[in-house]
């Protein structure tokens, strides 16, 4: 198997997951791991060729590998002596002083009048939206009945109903939604990831999204809000949207690994979702019940810095 | 977004370069509001009718990201589209275009000005028509999102 390992060639490793072979130097292969994008070494290992738990992926595109490029890392330009070494974290807020600063601006804290009107009550009913248009079973049966037109509508009706993705990613997803076929595919990605959350149905779920067909014009439609928005409000009870920002700013300011890829890829949802979890448990004595209340504190927060 | 999304074509002309052989910043803001311009005219909400009127559109804020330059005689198509109307205020979204993709991308926040009493008023049923939007799109839409 290892013989068929050429330059950008995708293959699996038990552990570490799906990979790119980015440079070949036999005996020996370099291989990015996405989900290995945090850890200290940083994404890339060197490994045998024949080493018997590296094998040739199944697939041989994915969106969180597509865009590595293949070739030798530039070489470190070395420091000059005696230079202090620079801070690679932002300068942030720690999550106390943040959530002062919220309990100062709320005074009704999850409930106050104002972070209800401004950031909770359209997404609360987006929410509720999904339900009527796609809950209970009736996603399934619009993918049985193969109204397409029916799925696309309801589907550009919910990504209308909050302002999560920029006017531009709404722009290009509810474009490609109207290829009735393409919407069925994300319709059924979603309701599969879903039902049954893990690498796999995500990996199902970015796929779909970014084939959405575009206007060649077009931009955006594989990005991280568009990818993780309907699962958000299907169920904010367990699954956080993301927008690359705040959940960055956020996770500076837990000292959170979020292992953040540009394109979406599990490993980066996966800390999302563990560090939004955290963070809800940080906020549950403030009043925050679910993903919908830990997104809203994120985003009336970000300009603190 | 709200209705449809409006097309302008253009060809990058010398008069919008500067010394760097491309096209100034300051000249975008230009082009976007040519192509505003427009949109509003060809739904009869044009320069005339503005002053007729004593009623027409301000810009309130705008943020921009220049993604590739633009070059002269570079044939481009300004999309714009009302993205939310919401009270007094409405956002408005335009990209720049070539046949690469995206050139420019810039956010509005926009709303309509009374000229005699120097304040905002909400929008008006011809203001809503200009934009390509029936009323009935603004009251499915006339929400705050949140983001």
């Amino acid at each position: 198997m290892s013989q068929e390992i050429g330059l950008g060639t995708l293959v699996e490793h038990p552990v570490w997951g799906r990979g790119k072979a980015v440079e070949v130097r036999p005996p020996h292969v370099v291989v990015h791991f996405p989900s290995l994008a945090g850890s200290d070494q940083g994404p890339r290992r060197t490994l045998q060729l024949g080493a018997e738990q590296l094998s040739v992926s199944a697939v041989q595109s994915d969106p969180a590998l597509d865009g590595v490029s293949v070739g030798a890392r530039k070489p470190k330009k070395p420091k000059p002596a005696g230079e202090a070494p620079r801070s690679r974290v932002p300068s942030v807020q720690p999550l106390e002083a943040v959530i002062a600063w919220f309990r100062t601006a709320y005074p009704g804290l999850f409930q106050d009048p104002k972070l209800v009107s401004d950031e909770l009550m359209a997404k609360r009913a987006a929410h509720h939206r999904f339900g009527e248009l796609l809950g209970q079973g009736r996603g399934r049966e619009l993918l049985g009945s193969g109204a397409s037109s029916e799925i696309t509508s309801k589907l550009v009706e919910l990504y209308r109903a909050t302002n999560i993705p920029s006017p531009f990613e709404r722009m290009a997803v509810c474009d490609g939604f109207k290829d009735g076929a393409a919407a069925s595919r994300v319709l059924k990605a979603v309701l599969d990831f879903v039902d049954s959350p893990g690498a796999e149905t995500f990996r199902g779920l970015a796929e779909a999204t970014g084939s959405l067909p575009v206007s060649g014009r077009g931009s955006k439609v594989l990005t991280w809000p568009n990818v993780t928005l309907l699962p958000f409000l299907a169920d904010p009870s367990r699954f956080m949207v993301l927008k690359p920002a705040i959940a960055r700013q956020t996770a500076a300011r837990m000292g959170f690994d979020l292992q953040y890829s540009a394109s979406p890829a599990w490993p980066c949802y996966e800390a999302l979702q563990a560090m939004s979890s955290r963070l809800r448990e940080e906020l549950r004595g403030l009043g925050a019940a679910d993903y919908l209340d830990v997104q809203a504190f994120m985003w009336v927060t970000r300009g603190l810095e | 977004m709200l209705g449809g999304v409006h097309e302008y074509r253009l060809l990058i002309l010398e008069k919008h370069l500067d010394s760097y052989g491309h096209v100034n910043n300051a000249a975008y803001l230009e082009i976007l509001e040519e192509a505003r311009w427009d949109l509003v005219t060809r739904n009869g909400y044009g320069f005339d009718e503005v002053h007729r009127r004593k009623v027409g559109p301000v810009v309130l804020d705008v943020h921009m990201r220049f993604v590739r330059e633009l070059r002269n005689r570079q044939e481009v198509t300004i999309r714009s589209w009302l993205d939310s109307y919401s009270g007094k205020v409405g956002k408005f979204a335009q990209q720049i275009v070539d046949a690469d993709g995206v050139c420019c991308e810039a956010q509005f926040t926009i709303g309509l000005f009374d000229l005699t009493a120097r304040r905002l008023i909400r929008p008006t049923p011809d203001w809503l028509r200009a934009l390509g939007l029936r009323p009935e799109d603004l009251a499915a839409d006339d929400r705050s999102r949140g983001n």
